[in-house]
């Protein structure tokens, strides 16, 4: 009984763990974030980044520079498996909101892309960088225009429905019921999964 | 807080929780067939067929394309709404423990301004017994809740009320017991001499006629002449009789809308100038009098506003009223009305604004101090024109 409890703990905890810290690596005054393939590279988020939907892994980065002057910067991962011509289609918005657009015929090809990828998130001047950063990464199923376009479609629907009661000269959204803002606010975006370290800053 | 507040607060709750699970329920239900996994299956396949259909006929790629993005995007809504299913479920958890804390809160709210709105009225209260009990009458505490405190604040206006009235009626019975000993005694010692010099003079003059047979008519102008004033003399002390032998009514349960409308029946014609008006109640209004007595306060009042209408034309008019503890009768005259400077004073014993030797001014003292032993009133009632006055009687049940 004791043993089968301390499996079951060292599963539920291998089931829990983290993955593997991110790089952070100071290069051409810039701080580049490398994140672990352990963020894509799961059952769950396959299934995630497979449904059609844009993905968004945002990564904030915040340290405090050697003279003291906060340094923050994030960069914003846009992926969608476009169905149509079956490929991820990636976008990543960095440094200066430079927007750089891939895309990958697998999921193998895009784990790999993200494994090896080093991506601008900040940026610093080489001599008054910190020695440690804190990085936060975050999943977000789904984008803000999709976002929009559900909460209108779901509103038109409710709308419609309660119209096919009500009489005819009731004007569609005229009236918003407390039902309908409680399921309009409930479609929201929020972080599926986030994790937070803190890691060195290495120079090449 | 009192047992129907919590009673009332916790139906609230289980009423809004109840509405709310069943809300909850409904658009989750409605929720859950528009993010149902068959569906998204069905359109997942769906896509595959319109990819399929636009690789074997290239020529129509594009209305399959279309197609194939019409699905897709009700798709992603589809797995948008179930990804958030979760989130709307806890904004209904969230509305609900809203709603909760709001009524709890102003629960609590509303518990601690009415204890403090009550502490108020408590001491209020308090002063009031405190007042009362030092005797004080015609106490009032300005309360006017429905609940059991704004019951005693009446109770205690009430009683207070009751030892006011208790004490001007004891006040002017005592009054008016001193003025009647006054009268009597008067009456005593004055009957005597007028009875013995009634039968002097008569004497006096026989014995003067029989002596002086030619001045017989001189002696009988004169004997006539005091006679006459030994008479006027007799009847104020009659006047002093009258009110001395008020004696205790004879109290029977009777209709006084029947008695009245005998009386006016009764005293049609008594003063020729006046005409009687019974204005009819609605019902019938027992009181507990004594017949004779009520009657003879009414033809006191009556006497009043003949003599006050003098040669004109007049009217009294009779309106029964009153609740549930009195009946009261309005008598109302269209004559001068009465004097400012006589309104304080007017239920004095010898009080009359008429010319002297044409009337004591003892009627109005005996009609009160009668309608006292009734334990009822006769008050002057404040009128703009002609004079009104209220006879009040104790309520009491009709005979069947």
């Amino acid at each position: 009984m004791r043993l089968a409890a301390a499996v079951l703990i060292a599963a539920a905890a291998a089931v829990a763990r983290p993955p593997a810290a991110p790089k952070a690596i100071l290069q051409s005054d810039q701080i580049l974030v490398s994140l672990p393939s352990s963020v894509l590279n799961d059952a769950a988020m396959e299934k995630q980044l497979t449904n059609g939907l844009t993905t968004v892994v945002i990564t904030s980065i915040e340290a405090t520079s050697r003279s003291g002057v906060p340094i923050r910067g994030a960069v914003r991962v846009e992926i969608r498996y476009e169905l149509w011509d079956e490929k991820f289609l990636v976008g990543v918005i960095g440094t200066h909101a430079h927007r750089q657009n891939l895309s990958f015929a697998t999921f193998e090809k895009l784990v790999s892309w993200w494994s090896n990828a080093a991506l601008g998130a900040a940026a610093v001047s080489a001599a008054d960088a910190p020695s440690r950063v804190t990085v936060k990464t975050e999943v977000v199923p789904f984008s803000a225009a999709e976002e929009a376009d559900a909460q209108r479609w779901l509103m038109r629907s409710m709308t419609e429905a309660r119209n096919t009661r009500a009489p005819p000269q009731r004007e569609a959204g005229a009236d918003t019921s407390i039902l309908d803002v409680i399921i309009g606010n409930g479609v929201r975006r929020k972080p599926i999964r986030s994790w937070r370290w803190t890691v060195p800053l290495t120079r090449p | 807080m009192t047992l129907r507040n919590t009673f009332l607060i916790l139906l609230a709750i289980a009423v809004l929780v109840m509405f709310a699970s069943v809300a909850r329920r409904l658009s989750l239900v409605s929720y859950g067939l528009a993010a149902n996994r068959e569906s998204q299956e069905v359109l997942r396949r769906s896509l595959e067929d319109q990819k399929a259909l636009a690789r074997a006929d290239p020529a129509h790629r594009d209305v399959y394309r279309r197609r194939f993005e019409d699905t897709r995007r009700l798709l992603t809504r589809i797995e948008i709404m179930a990804l958030t299913r979760r989130q709307v479920m806890r904004q209904f958890e969230l509305v609900l423990v809203g709603l909760v804390t709001v009524i709890v809160a102003a629960a609590v709210a509303a518990y601690f301004l009415e204890q403090r709105s009550r502490t108020r009225r408590l001491a209020r209260i308090g002063d009031a017994l405190q007042s009362l009990s030092m005797g004080d009458a015609e106490i009032a505490v300005d309360d006017r809740g429905r609940d059991v405190i704004g019951r005693i604040a009446r109770m205690i206006e009430e009683t207070s009320g009751v030892i006011g009235r208790e004490r001007r009626r004891t006040r002017a019975l005592e009054h008016l017991s001193a003025w009647q000993e006054a009268a009597r005694r008067h009456a005593h010692e004055m009957r005597t001499p007028l009875t013995a010099a009634h039968l002097e003079i008569r004497q006096l003059v026989q014995e003067a006629q029989r002596r002086l047979p030619s001045d017989a008519s001189t002696w009988s102008r004169a004997e006539a002449s005091i006679l006459e004033e030994l008479e006027h003399l007799r009847r104020f002390t009659n006047e002093f009789v009258a009110l001395a032998n008020v004696g205790a009514p004879k109290l029977e349960v009777r209709d006084v809308r029947q008695l009245l409308e005998e009386f006016c029946m009764t005293f049609a014609s008594n003063w020729p100038h006046l005409t009687l008006h019974c204005a009819g109640a609605p019902s019938r209004r027992c009181a507990a009098l004594d017949r004779e007595m009520l009657r003879r306060v009414l033809v006191n009042l009556c006497n009043n506003s003949a003599l006050a209408a003098g040669e004109r034309s007049g009217n009294v008019t009779f309106t029964i009223g009153g609740g549930p503890e009195a009946v009261t009768v309005d008598v109302v005259d269209d004559g001068p009305g009465v004097a400012p400077e006589v309104r304080r004073r007017i239920f004095e014993p010898y009080t009359t604004t008429r010319k002297t030797g044409e009337g004591m001014g003892l009627g109005l003292a005996i009609s009160k101090k009668i309608l006292l032993d009734h334990h009822g009133d006769l008050e002057l009632s404040s009128s703009t024109h002609g004079a009104a006055f209220r006879i009040t009687l104790p309520a009491a049940a009709c005979p069947e």
